[in-house]
């Protein structure tokens, strides 16, 4: 069994426990254990570094501070938290801020969905599907956070992720190229500006539609949220006849490995997922 | 308004604030020579008062106030693009927040005040929980902005009522917040920071 530190961030304690739980299952079938960094606390998020920057970096380093006690790599699970993560470590590293807790700073931070997409993990992914999607098409959302900016999480393929695709693929699906893969959804400017959500996640929902996917997977809570809980008003506004089920990279293993434990999540998006899954393996019967 | 344009006014006291910036993040604004793929590639340039390109020529302009009472800092999504795409490596989401937490710091009234106050109450949630809550975000926020005065139109107040029950019948919220033990050492930390968002 391979264990981890993992940080979950407040989100999947929170509106997106979905994830979460389809993480928890997901990890379980993969033989990964994941230890949750004991007492963590909020990475701070957007509001920290609009705020003030020296809280930005000092959020996130009690929790890296929390993984070295672990002794071991952390998984983030959130891409907000795993950037805001990484930029602190940065920022500590070249010592721009003061470092109470005398960090080591020898552990790495992964992003939970790349390091899933490991060619070791797909190869167990792959030997784990007991039921291919191969009648799925998708298209893969990353967002910006967890490919933003390559300076800080280390991507070379930043202009075109693939991580997720690769994900999808394992499962039978077929994962459409697109060319919003990591443009921003909007983040949590659809609460204080709404019309900025609406604007910029009826861009990526239509875009999707005619890339000709059928659901979309995604990485972020964030963004599973903006895609998810906008979708109503979208279709109302603009007279779609569809709709798109957004499914964490998580819940479309989970439902290629037949899982129980993920239907509660699934049923709580606004865009049930459930009603399609039969006609996304179709042609499948081994 | 003055006659002259500021921006027009070209005196020694141009250079120090330009230079402060830089010394203070490591931003060079002083590399742009406007190509303009920083708005370009901006997906709220069309909502911004001042776009992204001129945002760093501003503070290559020594602009201090004129930036200070921009909304676009506000507007700006943090989602790198700009200092992702810049040829000449200026980190122009860093300077967003520069500004930002300039406004802050020196007691100002933000040109947005909605979004700053989002932020402020996203702490204040951190401040008693140490994490987030997204219900407690929205209550406070929702009261918070009743109360400075920005009241929803009747069909817009029913929408996010049908949203909320529709999100509490799925299971989605989540009534208890969760409460993380070191919610004291965040303190801490939230409390050193510099000013707090003026609403009124």
């Amino acid at each position: 069994m391979m264990q981890m530190a993992y940080y979950p961030g407040c989100a999947l304690q929170s509106m997106s426990w979905d994830y979460r739980e389809s993480i928890k299952q997901v990890a379980a079938v993969l033989d990964i254990q994941l230890l949750e960094v004991e007492q963590w606390t909020c990475c701070g998020a957007t509001a920290a570094h609009s705020l003030d920057e020296r809280m930005s970096v000092m959020l996130p380093a009690r929790n890296i501070a929390g993984a070295e006690a672990l002794g071991l790599d952390m998984a983030v699970a959130c891409p907000m938290c795993f950037k805001r993560l990484a930029l602190s470590r940065k920022m500590l590293q070249e010592k721009r801020v003061d470092d109470p807790w005398r960090l080591k700073l020898n552990q790495n931070i992964f992003d939970l969905a790349r390091f899933l997409a490991s060619a070791e993990m797909l190869e167990k992914i792959r030997n784990e599907v007991k039921r291919p999607l191969h009648a799925l098409r998708v298209v893969c959302y990353y967002g910006c956070q967890v490919v933003r900016p390559p300076k800080i999480t280390g991507y070379t393929d930043y202009e075109n992720p693939r991580h997720l695709d690769l994900l999808a693929e394992a499962t039978g699906a077929a994962s459409i190229d697109w060319s919003y893969k990591a443009t921003c959804c909007g983040a949590s400017m659809g609460i204080p500006k709404k019309e900025i959500g609406l604007t910029l996640v009826g861009k990526l929902l239509a875009a999707a539609h005619a890339a000709g996917a059928r659901a979309i997977v995604a990485c972020c809570p964030l963004c599973h949220s903006n895609l998810d809980l906008f979708q109503p008003e979208l279709r109302e506004r603009h007279g779609w006849d569809w709709q798109l089920p957004i499914l964490y990279y998580t819940e479309l293993l989970g439902i290629a490995f037949q899982l129980k434990g993920i239907e509660a999540g699934l049923a709580s998006h606004l865009v049930d997922p459930r009603p399609f899954i039969e006609g996304w393996t179709q042609g499948s019967e081994q | 308004m003055h006659e002259k344009s500021p921006s027009l006014q070209l005196d020694r006291q141009i250079h120090v604030w330009p230079r402060a910036v830089a010394a203070e993040t490591g931003i060079q604004a002083s590399s742009c020579y406007q190509c303009l793929r920083c708005t370009n590639s901006c997906p709220v340039s069309a909502f911004m008062d001042i776009k992204p390109h001129q945002l760093v020529r501003y503070v290559q302009l020594g602009q201090r106030e004129k930036l200070l009472e921009c909304s676009s800092v506000w507007i700006c999504l943090s989602c790198e693009m700009c200092s992702t795409y810049c040829p000449n490596e200026i980190d122009v989401a860093g300077l967003m927040d520069y500004v930002k937490n300039s406004v802050v710091a020196s007691h100002k009234k933000p040109a947005e005040v909605e979004i700053a106050l989002f932020h402020e109450i996203f702490l204040e949630v951190l401040h008693k929980y140490g994490r987030m809550n997204d219900l407690q975000l929205m209550q406070r926020f929702k009261l918070k902005t009743l109360l400075t005065g920005a009241l929803p139109s009747y069909s817009e107040l029913k929408k996010e009522m049908g949203l909320a029950r529709e999100l509490f019948e799925r299971g989605r919220l989540k009534l208890m917040p969760e409460r993380s033990r070191a919610a004291k050492e965040i303190r801490a930390i939230l409390e050193q920071r510099h000013g707090k968002v003026i609403s009124s």
